[in-house]
């Protein structure tokens, strides 16, 4: 079958029905989003294998929900909402047992070897939901309204939010860069 | 707009999401401050850097996550299909390898090669197997060819009081739809519907069409529901019960159905649907054709899809969470909306060639699920047990939770697994067949229909077998 041409809501319409090709359907779902999924977990998580754990269960996740989805809505926004609850779930995991397990995220300065790092970084030190508002709209293009959706959160928070996540963010990318 | 106040238009011009007349301002201030203009150059610049995080590639993963939805998928579909059997068959297994280990043991010891040839022989089941067998239908029905010519027996089930074989068209893809039809406002109360006579599209293909009407207490007499149960059929006229023939009246729109018929589903293939189809079993051997069965009293518009193979005619032992699995699943789609009418039977049929097509199947069957208070005397024409089918006619629940609770709290046993086997020919014939297919698909099948139906009183394992194989 082929799928390259197939819109996002023929292709959940495929997976939904499992349709003949139905597993191609959904691997070429996973083409279509994986990257930028995962460059949000990871800039979140800042682990590769946990990323690429919660990229998975993502699309887990999304294909067990999919009778209820909705093919006139955008994929996008439903995929990076599964994948934020994930990470929000692994930190409030995490902080549980922050006792037993501390040493996660710690990187050293020599990873900070590219751009996208020093701004992962950078990022890090923002509170999680400033981080995910940040890079759903400045990373990833989403707007406000989708970002509302995917976070469930009121718009008018999320634009007071992001205001403040980009003045944050200056600060601390202009202090970072004095350090060097 | 002055020095203090534009930094909180930053975020909004940054996203040019600051409206008309603020942006003027915003901008015509850049143009006069030095300081602001730098501030917000810095700012945008700073910002752009985000973007850079997306340089990422992600990992492989698709694979994984598609075995992993497969997995789930067949814990899924063994968890709604066994739900109940499931702790019962571990305690059979573990009994009959705890007995299989120590007859081995004994066996080896003592009688050496004729007791080991005999385990050989005698394959124990488990559960591991059956998911085994299971998954590997799973996985050939999604990568295996479509082979529509093929009708491999690959799933039994009861039907009624009879054990049924579903032959699915395509042997490794099964898909099928069935249409029913309904009269919810008794408009053709005490009509013979749909009488149609035999006909064929070209040389390969026939069509079958199979009408029958709910009858009520009042109306069950014999002949009544001979009039009632019409074959038209073609190619084998000197099966059709002689009494039926005699009384196969045409009448209603016989030929704007077959006309309809003709002109829509020639591109069709036919599946036999089990109780009645299994009427057919010996007359079409390799069929071609539609086979669509048309009662007014459970009135579903039904598609399956993928492997599973859901059948009864006359019967009504469709699990009901088998059936909410499907529809969970939107393997079955209910449409309640159909009179009886020449119209809504077109619009039925027409939807239903939609939706086969959508789902790329070619098969029509038709799927009944009630109590027949007719039974008794359709199974004199068809291969079923006379005194099973009027214990089955008997049993009308009076409710749909009733008929759910009494399935599960063992009407099957009840009233199947009581009946002496031994002297049911018919079941044994079919097992027979079934067994010779060489099938371990089958053979599981058997298996697990043995272990959740059959009085273990009656029969051991290994004696089930045996019987089964005696004549052979």
């Amino acid at each position: 079958m082929q799928v390259g041409p197939l819109k996002d809501s023929e292709l959940v319409e495929y997976v939904k029905k499992k349709s003949a090709g139905w597993e191609e359907a959904l691997s070429e779902i996973m083409k279509r989003y994986k990257n930028s999924l995962y460059a949000f977990i990871y800039s979140l998580l800042r682990d590769k294998h946990l990323s690429e754990d919660k990229l998975q269960e993502t699309f887990i996740k999304f294909y067990i929900a999919i009778q209820s989805f909705d093919s006139s809505k955008k994929i996008s926004t439903w995929l990076f909402k599964i994948s934020h609850n994930l990470c929000i779930d692994y930190f409030r995991k995490k902080k549980e047992y922050a006792s037993e397990d501390s040493t996660v995220f710690e990187k050293s300065d020599s990873d900070r070897d590219s751009t996208a790092e020093e701004v992962r970084f950078v990022i890090e030190k923002l509170d999680l939901e400033s981080r995910s508002m940040l890079l759903l709209r400045d990373a990833l293009g989403f707007d406000y309204e989708e970002i509302s959706k995917i976070m469930g959160i009121p718009l008018g928070t999320v634009k007071s939010r992001i205001s403040r996540s980009r003045n944050k963010f200056k600060e601390l990318w202009i202090s970072l860069m004095a350090e060097k | 707009m002055n020095c203090g106040k534009i930094l909180s238009y930053f975020s909004d011009a940054y996203d040019d999401a600051i409206d008309t007349e603020p942006k003027k301002e915003f901008f015509r201030h850049l143009e006069e401050c030095l300081n602001c203009k730098k501030e917000y150059d810095e700012y945008s610049k700073v910002l752009a850097k985000i973007p850079t995080v997306q340089i990422i590639s992600a990992p492989q993963i698709e694979q994984s996550v598609l075995t992993a939805v497969k997995e789930m998928d067949i814990k899924n579909t063994l968890a709604d299909i066994i739900p109940e059997t499931t702790p019962k068959l571990a305690a059979v297994f573990n009994i009959k390898q705890i007995a299989f280990s120590a007859i081995a043991f004994v066996g080896i010891f003592f009688a050496g090669f004729y007791l080991n040839k005999l385990l050989t022989d005698i394959k124990t089941p488990n559960q591991d197997d059956l998911i085994r067998s299971l998954q590997k239908q799973i996985e050939s029905s999604r990568t295996s060819e479509i082979k529509p010519d093929s009708h491999d027996i690959t799933n039994i089930s009861f039907s009624q009081n009879n054990l049924c074989c579903s032959l699915p068209l395509h042997n490794n893809n099964l898909k099928f739809v069935s249409l029913e039809l309904e009269d919810p406002q008794d408009e053709f109360k005490n009509e013979l519907y749909v009488l149609t006579q035999p006909f064929k599209l070209n040389e390969n293909f026939k069509v079958y069409l199979l009408a029958g009407e709910q009858l009520n207490d009042t109306l069950c007499d014999q002949n009544s529901v001979l009039n009632n149960i019409i074959y038209a059929q073609h190619n084998a006229p000197e099966k059709i019960p002689p009494l039926c023939l005699s009384k196969l009246r045409y009448k209603h729109f016989k030929s704007e159905i077959s006309d309809f018929l003709d002109a829509n589903l020639k591109d069709y293939s036919p599946v036999p649907t089990s109780g009645l189809a299994q009427y057919f079993e010996g007359i079409v051997k390799k069929p071609r054709g539609v086979i669509i069965v048309i009662n007014n009293f459970i009135h579903s518009f039904i598609i399956c899809r993928d492997k599973i193979c859901l059948q009864n005619s006359i019967g009504y032992l469709i699990n009901s969470s088998l059936q909410d699995y499907f529809l969970s699943k939107n393997y079955l789609e209910f449409n309640w909306k159909y009179s009886f009418n020449i119209q809504n039977i077109k619009l039925a049929i027409s939807e239903s060639k939609t939706k086969a097509n959508e789902i790329g199947t070619k098969s029509i069957v038709g799927i009944h699920y009630q109590i027949s208070p007719n039974a008794d005397i359709i199974a004199d024409y068809l291969p079923f047990d006379q005194k099973t089918v009027s214990k089955i006619a008997d049993f009308t629940p009076s409710s749909e939770d009733e008929f759910d609770s009494l399935i599960y709290t063992g009407y099957l046993k009840k009233h199947f697994s009581k009946l002496n086997l031994k002297e049911r020919s018919s079941v044994k014939k079919t097992l027979s067949t079934l067994l010779s297919l060489n099938n371990d698909a089958v053979r599981e099948s058997v298996i697990s229909l043995y272990l959740t139906t059959v009085d273990k009183k009656e029969f051991k394992l290994e004696e089930f077998f045996n019987w089964v194989d005696s004549d052979k």
